[in-house]
């Protein structure tokens, strides 16, 4: 869509909603304001033409905010805030054509390099200091293979995937999707770009991706919104162009248009045109496969939980499958022969639901300052273990609070993966207990399983990240545990400097004993996406 | 009466609509989200209140708008907006309008973004992209459940300006969603 096809609006309206715009800024006067409230109420078309525009526009928060948190996820750089500089600025008229024919534009643009700018200038003026990956993640990989998989199948950059046997779904941040089959090398170069040495894929890019640009040992096919399909070898390549347009780029050589249908067989040499097809991939077959091992995880996932649910220590799970959305007080119904511990209330503030480990299954996505929930449990435990599936959106970038009690009274909680990427809990009275440094940028946006078991009768705390356990500390005494009034993924202490979660959460258990590590590898083990 | 699970799924499907509603009054889009909150947490109180979701989405429009004003009398001093005539007579078609506010309508609103000129979809995201790095510490606890909340300092309280390039956006992309759902 561009400017041209945005001709066809009625003037008068687009005045009129400019106007109104004005005029919720505080910018009219009194007598301009009355005219155009006489209008408004005037016409019922005014009405619904502003009323649609508004709710436009929310519509297009939310969107914005899911792409913002899949980019997060994946390790694109965030869209940097609104400030009131540029609110105050001339707003944007200057309208670029769309891009065709040429690579994504470089990071190294103007808009980009003032983001930056921006962005940093505040964080160092707040005394917050935003760390992000060294090396950015640059796609996420879905892989049926008996061989090994990316860890947490995120692809970061310069990291290849390779395959002898199976299939894969790569997803790159910059929208492209590579669906291959073993054997294959690929190397995800970028958010937009790869590498592959050896194997067949097909490659799509979506006309709102941008450009995909993925090198062969003979050159560089640029991808400008379309599907083609490669056979890459080292002696020879083949590429067909099966929708949209792109480019083939080889040293020495003129560069070469491809339309839809084309074919060409690559070498050293200049590049021939030939009759045929070349075969990759099917996406279908693919996705089917890969979706059929997700659902009978799920399902074995599933299975183990309904038994979990028996365990009369369990408190508190929330599974979040049947949640209704970003909603409030949700009932839940209490375990039989319910332990001193109980849970009384519980309301989800904020926070939206996303995709779980497996396609089926939900989860709750923590973005903004006031997403949480609220918890209030009456009673309390001699031990305990808190256990949780979580995505972090950028672990290392500040102390992420899991569980925070309210108050900080005596038994109270405080379950948190530090800045310096430890677990750590927090037992008012007990005292404080640190796992070793084990989460780190790299896990960015990879589902891990968080554990923590404090054992009264043992006198020790035990820190777990994926099943493993990454930490243990001895306690010198003993107390009831009361968690009160708490909040998952946020905390509402005033005075600590532990900011909300950002990430998303796909499950969280509260049991009022301690786990022995068996019990919390099985965890991991049937839980793992 | 309207049974618990319905006023959840019917304020759930109108959160988008009253959420534009509540920025049309406050401005502000974290204030708007905490008024949304605070809403249904007050419609929860009163369960057994609610004949019809009809009833519920206007007492919840009604709910709404005096939470608004309230909240901008608390953070500014006094409200300076749109005429409660205005504001009532927008209200009343307010929660009738838009039927793209479901799963499906946002579906079709992301395929008709993602057609947008790369200039356009740059303009939409610094007008309505939210600031998704947690806000500095105070304004964190200016969000306290206890108190209206005032926005954090680095989101502004009153909404960018929309030149008429961005209203011929925003309009284009009704009629492409539109159409997206007529074709659906």
């Amino acid at each position: 869509m561009n400017v041209d096809s945005l001709g066809d609006a009625d003037p008068q309206s687009v005045e009129f909603l400019v106007k109104m715009g004005a005029a919720l800024r505080g910018e009219l006067g009194e007598e301009q304001m009355q005219a155009l409230e006489r209008e408004l109420l005037a016409s019922p078309q005014r009405r619904k033409l502003f009323t649609e525009v508004q709710v436009m526009g929310q519509c297009l928060t939310e969107v914005l905010r899911r792409q913002a948190f899949r980019g997060q996820m994946l390790g694109a750089p965030a869209a940097p805030p609104i400030h009131e500089e540029e609110e105050s600025a001339p707003h944007i008229i200057e309208l670029p054509p769309p891009v065709l024919g040429k690579p994504a534009p470089a990071p190294r643009s103007r808009l980009a390099l003032v983001g930056v700018a921006l962005v940093l200038g505040c964080a160092l003026a707040l005394g917050f200091w935003w760390t992000r990956p060294a090396a950015g993640s640059a796609a996420a990989a879905s892989v049926l293979s008996s061989g090994s998989a990316p860890k947490g199948g995120i692809l970061s950059t310069d990291q290849t995937l390779g395959l002898e046997s199976g299939v894969a779904r790569v997803e790159f941040v910059g929208g492209a999707r590579v669906w291959v089959k073993a054997p294959v090398q690929l190397v995800a170069r970028g958010p937009a770009s790869g590498a592959c040495s050896e194997g067949t894929l097909r490659v799509e890019t979506p006309a709102s991706a941008g450009s995909f640009e993925l090198s062969l040992p003979q050159g560089r096919l640029l991808l400008n919104g379309g599907v083609a399909a490669v056979d890459a070898g080292e002696r020879q390549s083949r590429v067909q162009l099966l929708e949209g347009t792109a480019q083939w780029l080889q040293e020495g050589q003129p560069g070469m248009v491809l339309e839809p249908g084309n074919a060409v067989s690559l070498t050293r040499e200049a590049p021939r045109r030939f009759e045929g097809a070349v075969s990759g991939p099917s996406p279908h077959e693919v996705d089917s496969a890969l979706e059929a091992r997700a659902r009978a995880r799920y399902e074995v996932w599933r299975a183990g939980s309904f038994l979990r649910d028996e365990d009369p220590a369990l408190a508190l799970h929330l599974d979040f499958e049947a949640w209704p959305g970003a909603l409030l007080q949700h009932p839940i119904a209490l375990p039989q022969g319910a332990p001193a511990l109980r849970l009384r209330e519980l309301q989800v503030q904020g926070c939206i639901r996303t995709q779980g480990r497996w396609l089926a299954k939900g989860a709750l996505e923590f973005t903004r300052p006031v997403d949480r929930l609220r918890l209030v449990m009456e009673g309390g435990c001699a031990s305990l273990t808190l256990s949780a599936w979580v995505r972090f959106a950028a672990p290392g970038a500040w102390a992420q609070p899991l569980l925070v009690s309210q108050a900080q009274d005596a038994g109270s909680l405080q379950w948190t993966l530090t800045r310096s990427g430890t677990l750590c809990l927090e037992a008012e009275g007990l005292g404080t207990f640190e796992s070793a440094a084990c989460v780190t940028p790299a896990d960015t946006g990879r589902w891990m399983h968080v554990a923590v078991t404090l054992d009264a009768a043992e006198r020790r705390v035990r820190h777990f990240l994926d099943g493993r356990e990454v930490g243990r500390s001895v306690m010198y005494r003993t107390a009831l545990l009361q968690p009160g009034v708490a909040h998952v993924g946020n905390t509402m202490r005033p005075e600590s400097a532990t900011r909300p979660f950002s990430g998303a959460m796909d499950e969280f258990l509260f049991h009022t004993r301690a786990l022995n590590p068996t019990e919390v590898r099985e965890l991991f083990s049937v839980g793992e996406p | 009466m309207l049974p618990r699970e319905e006023i959840n799924s019917t304020l759930l499907l109108a959160r988008l609509r009253l959420l534009a509603y509540l920025r049309v009054i406050t401005g502000s889009g974290p204030l708007s989200e905490e008024l949304f909150h605070a809403v249904c947490g007050d419609a929860f109180q009163d369960t057994g209140g609610f004949d019809s979701p009809e009833h519920l989405l206007n007492w919840a429009r009604l709910a709404a708008l005096n939470r608004g004003m309230e909240a901008v009398r608390q953070r500014d001093g006094s409200y300076r907006g749109l005429s409660l005539e205005v504001l009532s007579a927008l209200g009343s078609e307010w929660m009738e309008s838009a039927s793209w506010t479901g799963a499906e309508g946002l579906e079709a609103l992301t395929r008709c973004h993602g057609a947008l000129a790369p200039g356009h979809r740059d303009a939409l995201r610094r007008l309505h992209g939210e600031q998704t790095q947690p806000a500095p510490q105070d304004a964190i606890d200016a969000n306290g459940m206890q108190s209206v909340p005032r926005a954090p300092a680095v989101i502004p309280s009153r909404p960018a300006p929309w030149g008429p390039v961005l209203v011929r956006v925003h309009l284009s992309l009704i009629r492409c969603v539109q159409r997206k759902l007529e074709e659906a």
